[in-house]
């Protein structure tokens, strides 16, 4: 009856990690092309250089890899600060209270007037003359207090994008301030921030390399220990810089994958593996703060032994398997997403009730902040990790 | 129809809406005043008048979504106040449907109407969805129940919200334009609930310029301008012989 004309009907196309509507604009594929070129380009260039000229190359990977550590564990605990207060200040921000919110105010106008090498100097150098703070407790403070008000204002916008209607139909429902803020605003504003507040992750972990000022063995710390004794500038300088990108444009591809995902679930598209691989790291973020105590306990039992550190990560990697199993079954919500309200996963799943939902999130008592944490202890007490973990590679004071 | 009869006379001296001398001033705009309207049980009144004449407002300050700045508000014989409890009691006797829809974008169509009664009223889940389905079948959507708000068209979507609103089991429904965000072929799904809703006796305080409606369901038609109730009066009364002078105007501007 109906005659089937090729090539003029539209194909749907299969659903592909990258076929979304607005692929169809060039600049969006330009800068999917560039990503991977740096990627691979970065990967390559790294892979290379210890392949074929592993003196000084692999040394210094080998010297640079504690750093590593380190930036990672300043930049993870500063985060979880920087996010805690950064909620008081949005929160503040957002109060109708004029007293609470000219504080709030008071705090980002001020912080953000102040550039963050300032503010570490000031901290390491000029408050010591009430309290003595060690280089890595300043650090985390001026991490932690900087990105907070950043983080504060991300929050307020988030709050006050959500249109007023979204409170009056609740309140005209009789819900409270307080159910209408939990029920109805916050997990939208929360799948709002997720993006930006990934950004600012993003951004601290670059800007932690400040905190090398403070005598601070992070990453660029180490390479410049290494470059001033071996005069290998060139060679330990740009291997610093590589892995910095590399480790910014992972993070920050994760970061598009959460922003995709939550387009897609408005739009009732399935979502991929890949938008599940990042929502997991999303939970790995968001629901350590129930992990965190437990990890803190074990850590500080058994950490201070180098053999003792095997019994937290073992713990870790069977309760990070037991919950990725249990997430992974249940068509992909995963216990993060039930307490923030998100639905980045299928709706049948994401939306379980309460009383079902606690059983899994008591499974994800998360390792991430927890193992830096157990790091943290001996770092925030003073006493460099690459002691314990490296043999050679201790400068001497 | 006999039962709401029966119940409607035997409270016919106590309006379930009582509205006083009601003044709200935003800034120098006086936006309602001076507005004393009764509305009886079962009764559906319909609120016209120009754009700005404070019919929102008025509408808005029955459930205190508004704080009036002077007059008084009875809801079935309690007085609204600053009381937070006690507002938010009277609310969730008070149904309100909005112009924009509203609807909370990150519950599906079945959790919007299962919100009130699990956390105002803590229904158990059960009990909630089964009301839920129900109301769906009454607003004409129950394949529905699973879409999220926009995988919904606007009539289904107002549809939704006026199922949300009934799902509290509210004494009087308060309707803010409810049809004039929507185009005009999902205009009729709308009014259709309307007036099945009247039908039933639901006691209704709609703003809207839908003559169609008002002409079908409305008992009084209550005309305001510049925050003041101009005159109130029966449907038929209001096309044949409208008394006011600005009132013909303003019919002539909407009839055109
Ligand atoms: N939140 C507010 N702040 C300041 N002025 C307001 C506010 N809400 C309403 N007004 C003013 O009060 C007056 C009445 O507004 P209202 O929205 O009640 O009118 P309306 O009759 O519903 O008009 P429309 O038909 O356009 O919806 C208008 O002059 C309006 O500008
Ligand atoms: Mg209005």
């Amino acid at each position: 009856m109906s005659s089937q004309t090729p090539g003029v009907e539209a194909q749907p196309a299969p659903p592909h990690l990258w076929q979304d509507d607005s692929a169809a604009i060039p600049r969006e594929q330009s800068l999917k092309a560039a990503w991977w070129i740096a990627v691979i380009g970065a990967l390559i260039f790294i892979s290379a250089v210890i392949l074929f000229r592993p003196d000084p190359y692999l040394d210094i990977v080998r010297f640079i890899g504690d750093g590593l550590v380190v930036t990672f564990q300043i930049t993870i605990v500063s985060m979880l600060f920087a996010l805690i207060l950064g909620l008081v200040a949005g929160l503040g921000r957002t109060s109708r209270s004029n007293f609470i919110n000219t504080l709030a105010s008071l705090y980002v106008e001020v912080i953000r007037g102040i550039p963050l090498l300032v503010q570490l100097f000031w901290i390491y150098y000029a408050l010591s003359r009430f309290v003595r703070l060690g280089p890595n407790a300043s650090a985390v403070l001026g991490l932690s207090v900087c990105y907070g008000a950043y983080i504060g204002e991300t929050f307020r916008a988030g709050i006050q994008s959500i249109p007023k209607g979204q409170m009056e139909a609740a309140r005209a429902l009789g819900l409270t301030q307080g159910q209408a803020m939990r029920h109805i605003i916050i997990p939208q504003a929360v799948r709002i921030v997720l993006p930006p507040v990934g950004n600012e992750f993003i951004a601290m972990l670059k800007d932690s390399s400040l905190v090398s000022v403070l005598a601070i063995s992070d990453m660029l710390r180490r390479a410049r220990e290494y470059a001033s004794r071996t005069f290998a500038y060139f060679e330990s300088y740009t291997l610093v810089a590589l892995v910095y990108l590399l480790v910014t444009l992972i993070f920050s591809r994760v970061v598009y994958y959460i922003e995709l995902g939550m387009a897609r679930q408005n739009k009732g598209q399935p979502v991929t593996v890949m938008h599940r691989l990042a929502a997991g790291v999303i939970d790995f973020v968001i629901l350590d703060i129930i992990g965190l105590p437990i990890f803190a306990l074990i850590g500080l039992l058994v950490a201070d032994s180098p053999t003792g550190l095997l019994i937290p990560l073992v713990v870790i990697g069977l309760i990070a398997a037991i919950y990725l199993l249990a997430f992974w079954t249940r068509s992909g919500a995963t216990p993060g997403m039930l307490a923030v309200g998100l639905r980045l996963t299928t709706p049948e799943g994401a939306h379980a009730s309460l009383s079902r939902a606690i059983p899994r999130l008591l499974l994800a008592m998360l390792p991430l902040p927890g193992l830096a944490l157990i790091g943290a202890i001996p770092a925030l007490g003073g006493r460099p990790l690459h002691d314990r973990w490296t043999h050679t590679y201790v400068i001497q004071a | 129809m006999s039962v709401i009869d029966s119940l409607q006379t035997h409270n016919a001296e106590t309006p379930i809406v009582k509205i006083r001398d009601l003044h709200k001033r935003f800034g120098r705009t006086h936006a309602v005043h001076g507005v004393s309207l009764d509305v009886q049980r079962g009764e559906v009144v319909v609120i016209i008048g120009p754009s700005g004449s404070g019919k929102s407002t008025l509408l808005r300050c029955v459930n205190r979504l508004e704080v009036p700045n002077g007059g008084t508000i009875h809801i079935d014989g309690q007085e609204l106040t600053n009381n937070e409890q006690q507002i938010n009691r009277i609310r969730a006797d008070v149904g309100m449907v909005f112009q924009q829809f509203n609807l909370f974008p990150h519950k599906t169509a079945l959790e919007n109407i299962t919100m009130g009664p699990i956390v105002v009223k803590g229904w158990e889940q059960t009990r909630a969805h089964a009301l839920a389905h129900e109301l769906l079948v009454k607003v004409g959507i129950p394949e529905k129940a699973d879409s999220y708000p926009d995988q919904l068209s606007g009539g289904q979507q107002q549809r939704v919200a006026i199922a949300r609103a009934l799902a509290m089991q509210p004494k009087v429904m308060l309707f803010d334009e409810p049809t004039s965000a929507l185009d005009p072929e999902m205009i009729k799904e709308v009014l259709d609930v309307m007036l099945d809703l009247a039908g039933e006796g639901m006691t209704m305080l709609v703003v809207s310029h839908e003559m169609g409606f008002a002409r079908a369901a409305a008992r009084r038609i209550v005309f305001m301008d510049e925050g003041q109730i101009v005159e109130i009066t029966t449907p038929e009364a209001l096309f044949t012989a409208p008394k006011h002078e600005r009132t013909k105007r303003f019919l002539s501007q909407i009839l055109q």
